[in-house]
């Protein structure tokens, strides 16, 4: 590869990094609901994108390429590591506080995380593209390589069972 | 159109055409079901929407970069500078061996430790066989444990992690894993339902004394939808995170935060309770317990409890007044013994023993809500046989529920007559 070429790349690369890296990181915190294993995956997303980029069309869907790997990627990790997961709880003192307290808002964003978690991981990729990401689901399905009528038919499972993990008629 | 595919609408409903759009408003004027489950979706669009981002560290980007772009250039070297680049290299292994070595004795605190952990974490992470990975993970948590006990034992301070199971909660302190911990009030709290827990414990250790600021319990869920092998039945000893894990990050309410997910111990007056669930399907009981504990903890209503049950009375009846119902069998003594009727009481006799009972006014016997009350010593008593008779007054039924604890073996299974005994 010649020295032009490879600047070029890593031209391309510093901008996706640049743009993507809340948002990738982000998504796979929602997903994984660990930091720490957010920040894993994600710097493998990076490097398996940076190495795969000599490869992909100059036309290509760059987001929904990121997202896709980012999507495999964190279904390998929910696979191998399906034994552990955190249920973070809020401290009952400070959360019985009164509602608007950031003790209250904490413990409801936990219970928010927890319910998301509850659901199984494609339902739950739809739901955190969608509503936490705000993507179309035109979007959605480039990125998960299915179709606009699948991301439908799984963000209405996701939000049912959400309200049924969430417990409170939301 | 139904209300199923309504409902699908309503679940893109902020990307609708206009004309779509008009169609399910028009179907929302006449459907309050779809018209709630709108609402419901909105409100979680906005609980969704409101979830706080986490902003990526300096060091991890650069850990990315480092990787990436700035990885080291393929350029040809001339034979000189290959040289030289050569024995840089050898230099700079032998001192990582060397580094490397003496990182393994390294404890918390020490200038080596987190060096002693990446390559603990990089061995995890090479690690592909699921039941090798898990046998290490077992083998660093009793290694993070082994190296709290040495800064206890050398008198040092630092800041430790480790995991083990809760042997017992006392009025200020636990037992995980025989290693004493001063934990907080809320803690306490909920320390005896947590015994026999797998719990991860941040802490501080300063003159012997270690002080949690984090506090985290396991939770083991159900298996992913395309994963092949069988649902996890571990329990949580079978499987502990690995000893590099951090708890989520959401607001921690510090202000070293961008430094480090863990607060301060300082810092935090209280430390902070991450509650586990045990599979469902293998202890529901448990997880209703605990979700009712999660609830209240964040101010959502508490489900309701599951119903008492009345635990069976003991001891002997009342003495009976002068007369006996006219429905006691004749020749029957009465019984001394309430267990001993168990199984052998049908329910008719059962329902008309509680009306009698109610009658009359037999405060001895268990009352709704099932708290019973002791039985007072009789002596044994021989029913005469022959006695006439006499009226009785209208019997109440029983309000509510019956008092009365559910028979072993109920009293439908009447198929050998369920009558008293023979004398």
């Amino acid at each position: 590869m010649t020295s032009d070429r490879q600047a070029e790349l890593d031209a391309l690369f510093d901008r996706l990094f640049n743009g993507f890296q809340r948002p990738i990181l982000n998504y796979l915190y929602r997903l994984l609901g660990d930091r720490d294993r957010a920040e894993e995956v994600a710097q493998d997303v990076f490097v398996k994108a940076y190495r795969a980029l000599p490869r992909l069309d100059a036309d290509a869907n760059h987001r929904a390429w990121l997202y896709r790997i980012a999507t495999n990627a964190a279904y390998d990790q929910l696979r191998r590591r399906k034994v552990i997961q955190w249920l973070p709880m809020g401290d009952r003192e400070r959360t019985v506080a009164g509602s608007g307290s950031p003790e209250a808002a904490l413990g409801e964003r936990q219970a928010v995380q927890q319910a998301l978690e509850q659901l199984p991981p494609k339902y739950r990729t739809a739901l955190i593209l969608f509503c936490v990401q705000g993507y179309s689901t035109q979007e959605i399905g480039e990125m998960l390589g299915i179709s606009v009528g699948a991301v439908k038919t799984r963000l209405y499972r996701a939000r049912e069972m959400f309200r049924e993990s969430f417990g409170e008629d939301i | 159109m139904r209300c199923e595919e309504i409902c699908q609408q309503l679940a893109i409903y902020r990307e609708l055409p206009p004309g779509e759009r008009a169609d399910v408003d028009r179907h929302l004027d006449r459907c309050p079901v779809c018209l709630a489950a709108k609402e419901r979706y909105q409100a979680q669009d906005q609980i969704l929407a409101a979830l706080e981002e986490i902003a990526p560290s300096r060091e991890w980007a650069a850990q990315v970069l480092d990787q990436t772009v700035r990885r080291p250039s393929r350029a040809p070297l001339r034979w000189g500078w290959a040289r030289a680049l050569a024995m840089v290299v050898a230099a700079l292994v032998i001192l990582t061996l060397g580094t490397f070595g003496a990182s393994a004795q390294a404890l918390p605190g020490g200038g080596l430790y987190p060096v002693k952990r990446a390559l603990e974490r990089a061995r995890l992470n090479l690690t592909r066989d699921e039941a090798r990975r898990l046998e290490y993970m077992q083998e660093l948590a009793e290694r993070r444990r082994q190296e709290v006990r040495a800064v206890v034992e050398g008198d040092r301070s630092a800041e430790v992690q480790f995991q083990g199971e809760l042997e017992s909660s006392h009025d200020s302190f636990w037992i995980v894993d025989g290693i004493e911990v001063e934990v907080g009030a809320q803690a306490i709290e909920l320390g005896p339902s947590l015994v026999g827990q797998v719990v991860s414990i941040m802490a501080q250790v300063e003159e012997g004394h270690i002080r949690a600021s984090d506090i985290r319990v396991q939770q083991v869920p159900g298996p992913t939808p395309t994963a092949s092998s069988a649902v996890p039945t571990a329990t949580p000893t079978a499987a502990p995170v690995t000893a590099t894990a951090r708890p989520t990050s959401t607001a921690m309410p510090t202000a070293t935060q961008t430094s480090s997910p863990y607060p301060s111990p300082t810092a935090t007056a209280t430390p902070r309770i991450y509650l586990a669930l045990t599979t469902p399907d293998a202890h529901a009981t448990r997880v209703h317990e605990l979700r009712q504990t999660v609830w209240a903890a964040v101010r959502l209503p508490t489900p309701t409890p599951p119903p008492q049950v009345t635990p069976w009375p003991t001891g002997e009846l009342p003495a009976l007044p002068d007369v006996l119902p006219t429905w006691w069998p004749t020749g029957v003594p009465w019984p001394t013994d309430w267990p001993a009727l168990a199984g052998t009481v049908s329910a008719e006799m059962q329902t008309r023993i509680a009306e009698y009972a109610d009658q009359m006014g037999w405060h001895n016997w268990p009352q709704a809500g099932g708290t019973p009350h002791p039985w007072p010593s009789m002596p044994a008593i021989v029913v005469p046989t022959g006695l006439p008779d006499l009226p009785i007054p209208p019997i109440q039924p029983p309000s509510g529920e019956s008092p009365w604890p559910s028979w072993p073996g109920g009293g439908e299974d009447d198929e050998e007559g369920g009558g008293w005994p023979g004398p």
